[in-house]
């Protein structure tokens, strides 16, 4: 009984609560968000939709967002590549450069993908966790000392992911590209 | 006519001139986020819905991010009320389920 109150009342589980219902559902979101196109009206439900879940079931909400992302933001992401690769390589026949120059290998490709990976190990790292394994409440601190650098260090990736991608994204493809089309009109 | 399909028109059509979120229809209808916005999105495509934004009231200095809200056109509540109607006569639909959409 006192190791199963020691183990409650342990660092390890208030760090525990504190990223799964805290800090790292909006992480997770905000990575997921970023798989989609920027000015996507999706990206930007997905994030005002977030502040109507309750707290507690965020990390189950934000789980099922992978799944949103998967399906309708790689694709999105995927659309969005391709259309501005076709606006560049326009923009390069009417200036009479790069005519015969092969296409760059679309690197922002794999970020998405890593982050999704990213999320998955995480939400998978968490749900491996076995609430009371044994008897014992050790057991419970020694499952949650696993988890607790696992999810800081994919939480790490995450943020890094997304600033990368966010990077890469803005310069070519989104920032500039519907400029470049207004432009034509001009 | 799939399930998750009825089951969002049912959700919709219980209050047909309402405002309605996506988190909101997602626990009314039963469905989960991966299958209801694909639906959304062909009923905004169909114009069966309009959508919109809405600013969300926050008592902190930071406004949050607003919420994307989705209302049925008269042809989106015409056409939902006979997929309902449709899916009643199905045994494969729980009649139960569709009483708040079914009884607009």
């Amino acid at each position: 009984m006192s190791a199963m109150v020691e183990a409650l009342t342990s660092w390890h589980l208030f760090v525990f609560v504190l990223l799964v219902f805290g800090v790292l559902p909006g992480f997770v979101l905000r990575a997921l968000a970023a798989i989609f196109p920027r000015g996507d009206a999706r990206r930007a439900e997905m994030l005002g939709e977030f502040r109507a879940v309750p707290s507690v079931g965020r990390p189950l909400w934000v789980a099922q967002q992978v799944e949103v992302a998967a399906f309708e933001g790689l694709p999105a992401r995927l659309h969005a590549l391709k259309l501005a690769r076709a606006r560049q390589t326009a923009a390069k026949r009417r200036a009479g450069k790069g005519r015969h120059r092969a296409p760059e290998r679309p690197r922002v490709v794999l970020l998405p993908g890593i982050l999704l990976a990213a999320s998955c190990a995480a939400f998978a790292g968490l749900a491996s966790t076995k609430p009371a394994a044994g008897a014992s409440g050790r057991d419970v601190g020694g499952n949650l000392s696993l988890v607790v650098p696992t999810v800081l260090a994919t939480l790490l990736v995450l943020i890094v992911g997304a600033l990368v991608l966010a990077a890469l994204t803005s310069p070519g493809e989104a920032r500039h590209g519907p400029r470049r089309v207004a432009t034509r009109f001009d | 006519m799939t399930n998750a399909r009825v089951q969002v028109a049912a959700a919709l059509m219980a209050d047909p001139s309402g405002q309605h979120w996506g988190y909101n229809l997602s626990r009314n209808a039963g469905v989960r986020s991966g299958a209801l916005y694909p639906i959304l999105h062909r009923m905004l495509e169909d114009g069966w819905l309009e959508d919109g934004w809405q600013e969300q009231s926050t008592s902190g200095k930071r406004s949050a991010p607003p919420r994307r809200y989705y209302r049925l056109t008269a042809e989106g509540a015409a056409e939902l009320g006979a997929l309902l109607a449709r899916a009643s006569a199905d045994q494969r639909f729980s009649v139960s389920a569709l009483r708040p959409g079914l009884a607009q």
